[in-house]
């Protein structure tokens, strides 16, 4: 990766008017994966003054800033007691502790990754990201949308909400991108499910969850279940597995993870 | 451009390119401790520790390292040595390659886990690859090293 | 003994984690011109024209070299003894390039920076071909890969480019049709493998300079710092005295860096500019432009009657030796002649086949060597036997597997490149293995199957496994031990430690012969102006031909040093006893310590240097045994494969070093079950290599075995060092059939290649299901 320009922003607002200065300027989260998609950038820009990476909480929600690094929203105990420990499993098998000492949450998000495996769980807690120019949207709507903003994303909002969790990421060794990944959340309203790795990016299989939330006889249901999932939600192919392995996997772990998200209700 | 940073406990100042890595930063100022074995955060050979936590540094731009405190096994010789020690009686040296950005992780690992579990040194340890050695010994070495009352 | 055999941690271990210069590029001049390469974006393709000026007139390139500006003269860069029985195929640079990732030209300049730009500056204009990418259509294929008519064979191994063999092989025992024909039962199963990467963490590394005598010196990762120094002076037209060739600490070889990679180009620009020059490879240059393993095609038949007895083995192997045909015919024999031999009880046995070229990286040396693709194939070929027969197949391997004293004709008939040579199994304790590990392993209580939980299944698997020790009448390695002032030694050796810790077993065994301790051996090896001639390190030699040389080397400097002792203390030479530290003589009272004689031999008289040469090369390859046993738990539904634990029991004579045996075997298990089950080798569809990275290309991780269960038998072999054999690449030979057998004990499915993933599980399961 080359670099002709390094910026340290000294405002939000610095770093916004350089980011729009030029089509080729990036900002820099840990560079991990800017390192292996750029060639040449003309100037990058720095974040690191501008505190971005504190975890604080208010009544409601969990407020990530966007420079925090995996590692520390990983062992953020608060987060994760909330979660019953959602986010440090989704991310205990994103590459090593050095690897997520530099990974922001930041960088994590705003690429949508399709591999990734910290959006299927934000989106099972309703996570909300906060851009400095288009403000506060839900993560599903940022997931959703067609362009790639030019903004700079500030922090991710976590609501406060207790419940279970199951987490599952099939891969090939514990180093490599998921063939597929679950995220669930059973809150005290409903049970949120998320598939990523499909090989498309994450996102919430909404009738299953439907189907679900509205049938206290679930067991019954197994089929119905799978068959909207499968319906509902795309499946293919890629260097890391077929369409109908993932579709395996999807509906083993579909059932998988309900039955555990609901015998372990405490 | 001037990076002032502390290295090895000295306070350092490096001219450096925009782009340049703290691997190739420590290697042209002859820290040869730090390995290169991929380039690409994926291997842990060139782990350092940065303001204590390992990172890769193949990865780190040195730009961005302004006052920060790095430290490599050239700076933390004393615990390094115990930790060679294990790796010796335990049999889990062969090349050596992966070595000192293994012992960095360890070190990292005992400094920030209390009493961690198998799974959990495991998982720790996860991102420095090893191709020698199938891990084992290197693992019990660790348990040793871990155990160690100084 | 007191040296030998026991834990004695790795003499440069601690000194490498402390973090002292130790590798390749730690050697390097800060002033170094910094050498790279431009590579092929074309499988197959010929360069019409190539335009460099713009690059060389780059401020800070000092030289771009392409085919134009190198000797042309084919060589070989395998890494062998003379002559090779590698074809001589292979250019400097070439008009032709062979594979994506194939060499075009190479620049060098003041830094890496301006060496990319260099690169970015070389216009080529290339006639692109069809490529050969598919080894079972590469015979008789339109497209030949090596049409230049100045290539050539050493000596007979097969090589006829105009149809894309790089050679060919053929032997038989007894009428193998009509063997089959007679048996009650056959079987007959065809296997693929593939082309694994070695992945060792230090990439290819090396640097050159002049020195003060104008001589070439290079510091090389390599396993074979002799053959490098040969086949640079043999390719370039320098004399090899000209050339001196060190190696340093190497971080893993696995038999990557038999060969040589940036050598060539190296000490070309050095040779050129005079200036210091270095080169090490990127990651994806390590996956892409050096060595795989050979993939094969391995069509296996078991003959038998019904009571298990095996009558007759027919082995025909398909080889894909890649762009180029490094260790082409040699990796191919040993898939039949380190298998075959363990079932030496049959009448008839035939192993023939070919070694195609292909437009892919190129092929080369790779722990295990063939045995593991070899292995894989005819141990899943006994288990399906088994099954057909309904026996264990454990007891299946027990009636036909050799035994101590036992012999095969296969040993005599098969060498690597040659005719092989006759020898009796003086130690053998494959039975011991088997029925030890199978008590590890608690077999009878496991196999072949324990239902674990509604979705988990537990099963075992098994293989055994041989290898060799080195190749007889071939692999030579020399010793030199140099006694000091106050007694202590140097041991200069040709023998190359490449993170193996044969500097190590090697200063014990003169440690223990010389009645001393290894602190008082110190060790230097591996410089081809220093140290004495060794092979290098292949072949599983070292431990065996090295250590001989070592041991009597130090059997020489005893001699050398009663004699002294003798003229010392005015006495007859047979009267001396010496116990390591004190000369006696039962001639007369008075005593000499070694460090008074030494000292007496340097400073006061009688002066004297004593030194102590030995050599050794085999007579015979005694073959290390072993069983390996698998536990995994896989998931009913999705196939996922737990590995929870990995036996192996182990005949590798003495182990000299038992911890250091030990991480030899693990490492081969982990790697082994990394060929077996993680590492896919993908290309893409106009033969890119597309799992070029850690990203894409998996290697096992410390969470991805669960446990290692590792064990000795109790083994002298009487023609090793302290009785010691080999122990280097038996460990990776178990785990491609030992996984393969117990996958089909747990699901009932055959996996036929490797490497055997869930999701291949999966779909095999679905076609069962739907037919
Ligand atoms: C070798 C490797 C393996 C990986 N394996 C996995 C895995 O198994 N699972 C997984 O989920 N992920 C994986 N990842 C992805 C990783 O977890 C991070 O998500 C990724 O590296 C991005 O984080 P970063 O901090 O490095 O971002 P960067 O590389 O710094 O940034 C990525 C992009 O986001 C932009 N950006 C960064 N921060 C901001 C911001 N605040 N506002 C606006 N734009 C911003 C950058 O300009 C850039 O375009 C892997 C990455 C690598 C390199």
């Amino acid at each position: 990766m080359k670099i002709q320009q390094y910026h340290r922003a000294t405002s939000l607002e610095d770093a916004y008017n350089v980011l729009h200065a030029g089509s080729n300027n990036h900002i820099l989260g840990g560079a991990l994966w800017l390192k292996q998609i750029a060639k040449e950038i003309d100037t990058a820009i720095d974040l690191q003054d501008l505190n971005l990476h504190e975890i604080e909480q208010t009544e409601t929600h969990f407020i990530i800033g966007s420079m925090a690094t995996l590692y520390r929203l990983e062992t953020a105990q608060a987060v994760n007691e909330w979660c019953d420990q959602l986010i440090k499993n989704s991310m205990q098998h994103i590459m090593g502790v050095a690897f997520r000492n530099t990974a922001t949450i930041g960088g994590s998000i705003i690429g949508r990754y399709a591999f990734s495996d910290l959006l299927g769980p934000l989106l099972v807690l309703n996570a909300e990201v906060e851009f400095y120019r288009a403000g506060k949207m839900t993560l599903e709507a940022f997931l959703n949308e067609r362009r790639m903003p030019q903004d700079i994303l500030v922090a991710v909002h976590i609501p406060k909400e207790r419940g279970q969790s199951f987490f599952k990421k099939v891969s090939n060794t514990r180093l490599d991108f998921a063939v597929l990944n679950i995220a669930m959340f059973k809150s005290k309203k409903e049970i949120r499910i998320a598939f990523g790795s499909r090989p498309g990016v994450a996102a919430l299989a909404k009738e299953a969850m439907k189907i679900i939330n509205q049938t206290p006889s679930w067991q019954e249901q197994r089929e119905t279940l799978i068959n909207a999932l499968l319906e509902e939600l795309k499946f293919g192919n890629n260097q890391r597995g077929s369409e109908a392995y993932r579709k395996q996997l999807a509906q083993t772990y579909l059932i998988r993870g309900i039955e555990e998200v609901m015998h372990n209700d405490r | 451009m001037i990076v002032e940073m502390t290295l090895n406990h000295q306070v350092k100042r490096f001219d450096v390119d925009h782009d340049e890595t703290l691997l190739q930063t420590l290697r042209k100022h002859g820290v040869m401790s730090v390995k290169n074995g991929c380039n690409a955060s994926s291997c842990g050979t060139c782990t350092v520790l940065v303001d204590g936590k390992p990172m890769l540094s193949c990865s780190l731009l040195t730009i961005r390292l302004q006052n920060k405190k790095v430290v490599t096994v050239e700076g933390l010789q004393e615990e390094v040595e115990k930790i060679g020690h294990y790796f010796g009686l335990e049999g889990a040296d062969q090349c050596g390659y992966c070595n000192p950005g293994v012992a960095l992780a360890i070190y990292a690992m005992k400094q920030s886990l209390a009493n961690p579990s198998s799974e959990e040194i495991k998982t720790f340890l996860v991102g420095n690859l090893c191709r020698c050695s199938g891990h084992q010994a290197q693992f019990k070495a660790v348990k040793r090293y871990l155990g160690d009352p100084l | 003994m007191k040296i030998v055999k026991h834990e004695i941690p790795s003499i440069d271990g601690k000194g490498i984690m402390l973090g002292h210069k130790a590798f390749t590029d730690d050697f390097a001049e800060a002033n170094s011109l910094i050498v790279k390469v431009l590579r092929s974006p074309h499988a197959f393709a010929k360069i019409k024209k190539i335009n460099v000026e713009k690059a060389r007139k780059l401020p800070g390139v000092e030289i771009v070299l392409t085919h134009h500006d190198v000797p042309r003269k084919p060589f070989t860069r395998a890494g062998q003894g003379y002559p090779e029985p590698s074809p001589h195929d292979k250019f400097v640079l070439d008009e032709y390039v062979r594979y994506v990732g194939d060499e075009v030209a190479a620049v060098a300049a003041v830094d890496e920076k301006t060496a990319d730009e260099a690169l970015k500056l070389i216009e080529v204009e290339y006639k692109v071909f069809d490529p050969v990418l598919d080894f079972e259509t590469a015979l008789h294929h339109d497209s030949v890969i090596h049409p230049e008519e100045d290539i050539h064979e050493m000596f007979p191994i097969g090589f006829k480019p105009a149809i894309n063999q790089a050679a060919a092989y053929h032997m038989e025992v007894e009428d193998v049709e009509k063997a089959l024909k007679d048996c009650e039962v056959v079987l007959e199963e065809t296997f693929y493998t593939q082309a694994q990467a070695h992945a060792m963490m230090e990439p290819h590394t090396v640097n050159a300079r002049l020195d003060i005598h104008n001589r070439l010196i290079i510091y090389s990762a390599t396993q074979t710092p002799f053959h490098v120094r040969r086949i640079i002076s043999q390719a370039l037209s320098i004399p090899i005295s000209r050339i001196r060739v060190i190696k340093p600490r190497v971080g893993g070889g696995f038999g990557g860096k038999q060969a040589l990679h940036g050598e060539m180009l190296v000490s070309l620009v050095t040779l050129r500019t005079k200036k210091p020059a270095k080169m090490v490879y990127t990651r994806k240059e390590v996956f892409e432009s050096s060595y795989t393993r050979h993939p094969m095609r391995i069509k296996v038949k078991l003959g038998a009657d019904t009571t298990g007895k095996l009558k007759a083995i027919d082995c025909h192997i398909l080889s894909d030796t890649g762009a180029y045909g490094e260790h082409a015919l040699t990796v191919f024999m040993v898939a039949g002649s380190k298998v075959l031999p363990m079932y030496n009880k049959v009448d008839a046995v035939r192993f023939h086949g070919e070694v195609v070229y292909t437009n892919k990286t190129p092929a080369g040396a790779y722990r295990g060597y063939g045995a593991i693709q070899g292995n894989y194939a005819v141990e899943s070929a006994i288990d399906m036997l088994a099954h057909q027969l309904k026996i264990d197949p454990i007891e299946l391997r027990k009636m036909n597997m050799i035994a101590e004293n036992e012999t095969s004709p296969i040993f005599a008939i098969m060498g690597e490149g040659t005719e092989g040579t006759a020898m009796n199994m003086e130690t053998c304790k494959l039975d011991y293995c088997v029925e030890r590990g199978k008590t590890l392993i608690g077999w009878d209580e496991k196999y072949p199957r324990v239902d674990i939980s509604d979705h988990k299944i537990r099963s075992v698997g098994m293989a055994i496994a041989m290898q060799g020790s080195g190749i007889p009448y071939i692999d030579m390695g020399a010793a030199t031990i140099k006694l000091n002032d106050d007694g202590f030694y140097n041991l200069t050796i040709g023998a190359t430690d490449i993170g193996q810790g044969s500097d190590t077993i090697l200063a014990q065994i003169a440690a223990e012969a010389l009645m001393t301790t290894v602190d008082k051996v110190v060790v230097y090896s591996s410089d081809t102006d220093l140290t004495p001639f060794d092979t290098g390190a292949y072949a599983s030699s070292t431990t065996y031909i090295s250590g001989n040389a070592v041991y009597k080397a130090a059997l020489k400097m005893l001699e050398l040093l009663k004699e002294a002792a003798a003229k010392a203390l005015k006495v007859d030479t047979a009267s001396i006893d010496f116990d390591g530290e004190l000369f006696t003589s039962t001639e007369s009272e008075t005593t000499i310590s070694l460090s008074q004689l030494s000292n007496r031999l340097y400073y006061n008289e009688d002066q004297e240097q004593l030194t102590a040469t030995g050599s050794y090369y085999g007579t015979k390859s005694p073959p290390p045994f072993m069983a390996g046993f698998i536990e995994i738990e896989i998931d009913k539904e999705t196939a996922e494969i737990d590995v929870l634990n990995y036996v192996s029991v182990v005949d590798c004579g003495t182990p000299i070093n038992p911890k250091l045996a030990q991480g030899q075997v693990e490492g081969g298990i982990i790697q082994g079950l990394g060929m077996a089950h993680f590492e896919e080798v993908k290309y893409s569809k106009k033969g890119q290599l597309v799992s070029n990275d850690w990203l894409n290309y998996k290697i096992p991780t410390s969470l991805d075995v669960k446990k290692l269960t590792t064990e000795f038998a109790d083994s002298y072999e009487e023609s090793g060092p302290y009785g010691a054999k080999s122990v280097g690449e038996i460990g990776i030979d178990t785990p491609p059939a030992a996984l393969a057998n117990a996958v089909y004990n747990a699901l009932g499915v055959r996996i036929t290649s490797l490497p055997i993933t869930a999701e291949k599980i999966f779909k095999k399961i679905q076609e069962i299901k739907g037919d």
